[in-house]
């Protein structure tokens, strides 16, 4: 483990790796600030160019891209009340009103410091587990990582979906079909290829990713006519004075007891496959809020209802770190895109990878810790520099995003019908998106159905299906329905206490 | 036909087609995409009833497309399809900076900032991608 661990850190220090993680979290800083484009998008977006790198500094890029867009969505989050990205969210319920009382500065840097001592709190924790994780895991058998990818599949299809369930079960299953385009790992049959040798590795994955998230983002951007992303006063950049700044880093350090809590709520949130950061976020504010000796100020501007949101959208990383490496179960989109990442390198998550690859474990948990950090030391001194970004006109950024877009779709084959096929999953995805369809469930299920299907096949060759009555999996089996059957169950609850009442 | 349920009509043709394609391969390459077409096929049965019955939040919804709206899908749809033309036509070394300096151009920016625009993508895809980090472009097809 030692050695193990070393490794990991030799890894890290790499002048390359070094390298690839400022980069990293220049460019997940810059798309984290963008409303609307977000982490996701920054991490699709790198995903082509990590394609020809070595696999060490490509899963060092695309961690500290993972890590750091956080820390760039709460500047937006504070100064416009616009939040970067989705992990943001709750941030401006007391962010955006402390910047109209002229107390930006402040909330910004107890913003950052928070996420950053957020991250780091989350690796430490995902440190901690990793050990136990290994040992535990060497009890799941194919039968159990097929229940496991069950059960993580339908935990996103049924609650990571707001409204309907069935636009969440629906494109989950949906992209299962579609993962299993192409040869199938057991048997080596060639399937759903329409006689096309294009199809012969399955559906590209980085097109489909492009076209799922990045492309709708542009066409809201291209509808926006003109307008810069952020469309608020200026004013707010004024207010970021260094004074203001130390005294909001000091609040984090008054408050010591509620970011230690929220930061745990955010870790623990993280570990459950599809919850995320938008679940974290609003339950650390939730606590935050019960917790406090005056939760009437709530929402207007106090200091608290900024740190624990903060904290706990970056601990969610750590936490949700550990299914992605451990059994190969993302627990988040940025996760399922790492997944995507880690495949495309030759690298299978899982509890092979624990055995084979212990020391890239260990130097991604330090790079989402040292590129947390490293986040937060970039922004302090460039905030009002960078939060110009949201101010650029939009007609200057599509262009851009789009050639970006096409090449990202285009580099990672050399094959032009993986743009069209970025293109097709791109008006997919916009009408998912405006229809209230679940993208992350599509995706996921993509993902996750060629090795769903693998796990099942060898676990039913060898032991049939007395895999089923395993105590392991007897116990997924009925997370699984409780998770299918959360909403009746909830109901029912609700009717037995009324009639209590 | 309403978006909202052609979406999912597109999705059950998906699900089928996988159950009646699934018949030609043998049975550990045909099960699960016929188990997962079947159930997906009955749960877009129950979408496309849902939302061809939910009349209420169906106008409330439709109505927020304005005309100004299609024509900015219209808009977005020519200049990409544009963009793939460009390439397959010109290659990217050429399409990019080009399609740059053009959108630019024809949103009214000024020539300056198209020109530099225009060249900084070429710098940065020919010189940076193709030849910095040996990842070739599209080629055109004509020349």
């Amino acid at each position: 483990l030692i050695e193990a661990v070393l490794q990991g850190l030799a890894h890290t220090f790499l002048p390359t790796s070094i390298l690839a993680m400022v980069i990293g979290i220049v460019v997940a800083l810059i798309f984290g600030i963008m409303p609307g484009i977000g982490t996701v998008v920054a991490m699709v977006l790198t995903l082509p160019f990590s394609f020809s790198m070595d696999p060490v500094m490509a899963l060092v890029l695309m961690v500290a891209v993972s890590s750091a867009g956080c820390a760039g969505g709460s500047v937006t989050a504070i100064l416009f009340g616009i939040p970067g990205t989705v992990a943001n969210a709750a941030t401006i319920i007391d962010g955006f009103p402390l910047t109209k009382k002229g107390q930006a500065g402040r909330a910004v840097a107890a913003a950052l410091t928070s996420s950053a001592m957020g991250g780091v709190y989350g690796g430490i924790i995902l440190a901690l587990l990793i050990p136990v994780a290994h040992s535990i895991l060497k009890s799941f058998g194919s039968g159990e990582m097929f229940l496991v990818m069950v059960f993580g599949l339908t935990f996103i299809m049924v609650l990571a979906q707001t409204g309907s369930k069935l636009k969440g079960i629906a494109p989950g299953l949906i992209g299962m079909i579609l993962g299993l385009v192409g040869t199938q790992d057991y048997s080596g049959m060639i399937r759903f290829n329409f006689g096309t040798i294009y199809l012969y590795e399955g559906l590209p994955l980085i097109p489909v990713l492009l076209g799922m998230f990045a492309f709708p983002e542009l066409v809201n951007l291209s509808l926006k006519r003109g307008a810069s992303i952020a469309d608020v006063d200026k004013l707010a950049l004024k207010q970021t004075q260094f004074s203001m700044m130390w005294e909001g880093i000091k609040d984090v350090f008054r408050h010591w007891k509620l970011f230690l809590r929220t930061s745990a709520i955010g870790t623990i949130v993280g570990m459950i496959p599809a919850v995320g950061q938008a679940a974290a976020v609003f339950i650390a504010y939730g606590h935050a809020k019960q917790t406090s000796r005056h939760p009437e100020q709530f929402g207007e501007g106090v200091i608290e209802g900024v740190i624990a949101p903060e904290s706990a959208n970056n601990a969610v990383q750590g936490g949700s770190m550990l299914p992605t490496l451990a059994l190969g179960l993302p627990g988040s989109t940025l996760m399922a895109i790492l997944l995507g990442a880690f495949l495309i390198h030759g690298i299978a998550p899982g509890p092979q990878m624990l055995k084979d690859h212990l020391d890239l474990t260990w130097m991604m948990i330090s790079v989402l810790v040292i590129s947390n950090i490293l986040a937060a030391v970039f922004l302090f001194p460039l905030i009002g520099q960078i939060a110009n970004v949201a101010f650029i006109r939009g007609r200057l950024l599509i262009p851009i995003i789009m050639v970006i877009i096409f090449f990202g779709a285009y580099a990672p084959r050399g094959e032009f019908l993986d743009v069209i096929m970025m293109l097709i999953f791109g008006v997919l995805g916009y009408v998912m998106m405006k229809t209230g369809y679940s993208r992350v469930a599509l995706l996921l299920g993509l993902i996750l159905a060629g090795q769903a299907e693998m796990y099942f096949l060898l676990a039913y060759t060898a032991i049939g299906p007395q895999f089923l009555i395993r105590p392991i999996s007897l116990v997924l089996i009925g997370l699984t329905f409780l998770v299918l059957f959360s909403g009746p169950l909830k109901g029912l609850f609700q009717i037995i206490r009324k009639r209590g009442r | 036909m309403r978006i909202r349920i052609l979406l999912p009509l597109i999705l059950l043709v998906v699900a089928i087609t996988a159950v009646v394609m699934s018949f030609k391969y043998r049975f550990s390459a045909a099960a699960a995409p016929m188990s997962l077409g079947s159930l997906a096929a009955v749960i877009l049965l129950i979408l496309i009833f849902k939302e061809g019955f939910s009349k209420g939040e169906q106008t409330k919804r439709e109505t927020e497309a304005s005309p100004t709206t299609y024509l900015g899908y219209l808009e977005f749809a020519a200049w990409a399809i544009g963009l793939v033309l460009a390439n397959l036509l010109l290659g990217m070394v050429i399409a990019f900076p080009l399609f740059t300096f053009v959108y630019l151009k024809v949103y009214r920016e000024s020539w300056l900032l198209s020109i530099i625009m225009s060249i900084s993508v070429f710098l940065i895809f020919y010189f940076g991608f193709e030849r910095g980090l040996k990842m070739p472009l599209a080629r055109s097809m004509i020349f």
